[in-house]
């Protein structure tokens, strides 16, 4: 950029409406995270778009100057795509919670993951269905007794990072509200990264889940750059991805290098197509050869 | 097990005893699926175009990739033709069940070939004489072995060699149309000449006086296209400017994603299969919001999933075209019927109550321009709109005249800067008209949130910390007015229905969507036969419904039929809450065959035959 020089205006994705998260929320900490990366790498409000689903945390884009979608329930990423591939000059971040992208949307994560959309996918995940005051969530840990699981969660909960190496993510990375220094470079990263770049953000739910807290993430996490991972090796992603309970890794599991969707796309690789003329005639598309495939 | 026969020929349609050239020629060829009759089928109506004839064809398909019974219509005519119909002239017989299921439908003096390697003619003999049907053994297994031992589709082109000499007509055409099929695979195509010329000499040697007239064609060759309901929308849609089309594969309406999906690139349209139909739908949502012209297709058990976003587009006003090619349901229902049953799901799709408009088109020729029309509804009224085909007019080919590609696109309000009349952006604006500009991201100074939820004129959420202070009340009420104020300026915009025929018939009979042309053939029918006069008032426009345009023809109908393939009867009841009008009599058939002329003739004769009965 050759505008290196020109002062950034830290707030300018900071939204006029207050969030109405309670106190200690930890998607606070990744919405100050994301606003400030954005104006720091020099995106602004009319060229950026947040699209979010339904949950607590999909708020988020209401709390931000940007151009935004609040989508329907699990539905966030079909319409990124719809954004995205029609307009990829777009910085195109989706935002939401566990229920929304691995419940209720989880068949849209592993679709949105192996097309390699290029788009930024931060799931506040808190382990817990907030807005609906305290039922089970996919992520909701074994014997986690909450409103719908009176003996305790005796479903498995999703393994996330392996979901996405499965499904052929080619950014998978893994962040803590609590550590908000470390989860800005983790966010930076990934919209550095061409294709589909995905943050499981570990975002505490402090009134309805208090058993992953803060202090019980503390005790846990470490980071894979202090331990020489090395996030270009598939085998070693999926290692530590199936690391939970004692020790838990934050950082980049996996990043690789390939062509996004819209770098692929018969008509988006090589234009814009919200600025191309309509129709055949301006689109200097002969009627002579549109009929002649019927004869 | 008593067979009830929906369908009857009628000696008016029969012109082949009293005149020695026929004016219509109706084909079929039936066998098992995966004996390529689809692509004969299409190669046939190719053909017969280039020659100059009006063409339908309607394909008899079952959701049988190998096996099962399907079947090719072709019927041709040297005068316009508005709908396929069922009584035969010539029947290619592939397998015994073609001659189980098509045999009913032969007409007196007609022919059948068979493949006599395949098909058992002995327990048909009596009836094919009694009916005077000619018979055409063709060992069609043997013989196309006899040019590739592994090709026995070659069996197809034999038999249209044979059907091309029994009709008197020039064989070129046939092979210019085997050539551009073929272009470039040499050993294809000499296969194919080889196995016409052999019909064309198995015939002569065989059947030396088989021999049928009909009357030549009256258009000029090659003006005319071929072409289907799906491909017209295909060919609408980009024509007003389609961007995106996200869709998944279903009978019927997988067509016109097939068809976009190899036109993507050239017609600058980006074609995604998506996941399931809430992605189609919802990929759809966020390219509109992001500028373009949206489509989704699919038909029923997708539609039913499209339902909550439908919802929210319609909430956010979102400009979308969804294409529902209806097929007979409930459920998965007969995926490869026909059915006109899902205007009350459309009507009432999706919780709450939010607006939408409704389109049925009547022919395939019409279906291009009501496209046309959807999208300039959809961008100009900013809501989804639906164009409501079914498995006839989707999968059904007709020949058409080539047409201007070239149409008018209104894209409704859109704010790019700050104007006098709009200084700051508002998405919502409370107008008067109750549309309010769009703007799309990259517009600087209009950045807002595409929200579900109730919203003000800024598009913040009345949902949250809002909800149920008393700012929100008179905002909910107004907001909602907003967005149907919009319906009624667009009620104003839909057409009334189409008059065909006098003014001040005995009979008026009542359609929508696609069965107008078989609806519009019987009616003539009738008038020829009968005593009786009879008109047709055909719907396009359904919703919202134009009843001011339907009530100055209320005087005029005498006795009515109200003909749609359902079983409640659904535009019978829209009309009539909104003008308490009710018809006569109504005709919902339920066999799930397309309607033709003479079974809306048979079912009507029967009705009348009752009425005078009782």
């Amino acid at each position: 950029m050759t505008e290196t020089k020109k002062k950034i205006n830290i707030k300018l994705f900071k939204g006029s409406v207050k969030p109405n998260w309670c106190p200690g929320c930890g998607d606070y900490g990744l919405l100050s995270a994301t606003t400030k990366v954005l104006a720091q790498m020099g995106y602004e409000p009319h060229n950026t778009l947040i699209i979010s689903g339904i949950g607590c945390s999909s708020s988020f884009p209401h709390w931000t100057t940007a151009y935004g979608i609040h989508m329907l329930h699990g539905r966030a990423l079909p319409a990124a795509m719809g954004a995205k591939m029609v307009n990829p000059s777009l910085n195109v971040v989706v935002v939401g919670g566990d229920g929304d992208g691995y419940g209720i949307g989880a068949g849209h994560f592993i679709h949105a993951a192996r097309r390699n959309l290029d788009v930024t996918y931060l799931v506040m995940n808190n382990q817990i269905y907030g807005l609906t005051l305290g039922q089970s969530s996919p992520s909701s840990q074994i014997g986690h007794i909450t409103l719908t699981t009176p003996e305790g969660v005796d479903e498995r909960p999703i393994n996330p990072i392996a979901l996405a190496l499965g499904a052929g993510a080619s950014f998978v990375a893994r962040g803590f509200t609590g550590d908000t220094k470390h989860l800005a470079g983790l966010v930076q990263q990934a919209f550095e990264h061409t294709g589909f770049s995905f943050i499981d953000v570990l975002s505490p739910c402090v009134t309805f889940n208090k058993l992953n807290t803060y202090d019980w993430f503390r005790e846990r996490v470490y980071k894979l750059d202090d331990e020489n991972h090395d996030s270009t090796d598939i085998g070693q992603a999926f290692v530590r991805g199936q690391e939970w309970g004692e020790r838990i890794p934050l950082g980049i599991y996996y990043q690789s290098k390939m062509f996004a969707l819209h770098q692929t796309d018969p008509t988006s690789r090589d234009r814009i197509p919200i600025n191309e003329p309509l129709g055949f005639k301006k689109q200097n598309i002969s009627y002579e050869s549109v009929f002649n495939d019927f004869k | 097990m008593t067979i009830r026969v929906i369908w009857i020929t009628l000696t008016y349609l029969s012109d082949d005893t009293k005149s020695s050239s026929l004016i219509r020629y109706a084909i079929r060829i039936g066998g098992v699926a995966g004996d390529g009759l689809q692509s004969t089928g299409s190669l046939l109506q190719k053909y017969f175009n280039r020659l100059g004839y009006y063409v339908v064809g309607h394909p008899g398909t079952q959701s049988t990739i190998r096996g099962g019974h399907v079947w090719q219509h072709v019927e041709i005519s040297s005068q316009e033709i508005f709908s396929f119909d069922r009584p035969l002239n010539f029947l290619i017989a592939l397998s015994e069940e073609t001659l189980e299921v098509h045999l009913r439908d032969m007409k007196e003096n007609s022919y059948v070939l068979i493949n006599a390697d395949k098909v058992k003619i002995e327990k048909f003999h009596q009836e094919l004489i009694q009916r005077k049907i000619k018979v055409l053994s063709f060992p069609l297994s043997k013989l196309s072995r006899e040019i590739d031992v592994k090709r026995a589709v070659l069996a197809n082109t034999i038999a249209i060699g044979a059907l091309i000499t029994l009709l008197g007509i020039p064989m070129e055409g046939y092979i210019d149309t085997l050539r551009k099929r073929f272009g470039g695979r040499e050993k294809l195509l000499d296969m194919n000449l080889k196995a016409l010329d052999l019909g064309k000499t198995y015939l002569r040697e065989n059947y030396l006086d088989a021999f049928v007239s009909v009357t030549p064609a009256t258009l000029e060759g090659m003006k005319a296209i071929v072409i289907s309901g799906n491909e017209m929308i295909a060919l609408g849609a980009t024509a007003s400017g389609l961007k995106f089309l996200a869709q998944y594969p279903i009978t019927p309406a997988s067509s016109i994603l097939t068809y976009l999906s190899n036109k993507a690139s050239r017609y600058g349209i980006v074609v995604r299969q998506a996941e399931d139909e809430l992605a189609a739908i919802t990929m759809c949502i966020g390219a509109a919001y992001t500028g373009v012209r949206v489509m989704t297709a699919s038909s029923g058990p997708g539609i039913s999933l499209m339902s909550e976003a439908f919802g929210y587009a319609g909430m956010t006003e979102t400009p979308i075209v969804i294409v529902d090619s209806m097929r007979a349901g409930p459920s998965t229902g007969i995926p490869t019927k026909m059915e006109q049953a899902d205007l009350y799901s459309i009507m009432f799709m999706s919780h709450g109550e939010a607006p939408r408009a409704i389109l049925a088109p009547r022919s395939i020729k019409e279906a291009f321009d009501v496209t046309v029309k959807a999208f300039n509804i959809a961008d100009k009224y900013q809501l989804p709109v639906v164009i409501l085909s079914d498995f006839a007019l989707s999968e059904q080919t007709a020949s058409i005249d080539e047409f201007e590609l070239d149409v008018e696109i209104n894209r409704g309000k859109i704010w790019t800067k700050a104007t006098d009349e709009h200084p700051k952006y508002k998405r919502y604006e409370l107008t008067e008209d109750g549309i309010s500009p769009r703007a799309f991201p990259g517009t600087k100074d209009a950045e807002y949130i595409l929200v579900g939820a109730e919203h003000d004129e800024d598009s913040h959420s009345l949902s949250g910390n809002r909800a149920g202070l008393p700012e929100s009340w008179d905002l909910r009420e107004k907001m909602f007015k907003k967005r149907f104020r919009k319906m009624e300026l667009l009620r104003d915009e839909m057409d009334g229905p189409e008059l065909y025929g006098v003014k001040n018939a005995d009979y008026t009979v009542l359609c929508w969507g696609s069965t107008q042309g078989a609806v519009r053939e019987a009616i003539d029918g009738l008038n020829q036969e009968n005593s009786t006069s009879w008109n047709m008032l055909s719907f396009v426009d359904l919703f919202p419904f134009p009843f001011e345009k339907f009530l100055p023809f209320i005087k005029n109908i005498k006795t009515s039929i109200m003909f749609e393939v359902n079983y409640t009867g659904q535009l019978e009841n829209l009309i009539h809450h909104h003008t308490d009008w009710k018809p006569t009599h109504s005709i919902r058939p339920l066999h799930g065959e397309t309607p033709t002329p003479s079974s809306i003739t048979l079912e009507i004769t029967e009705l009348l035959n009752q009425e005078e009965n009782q």
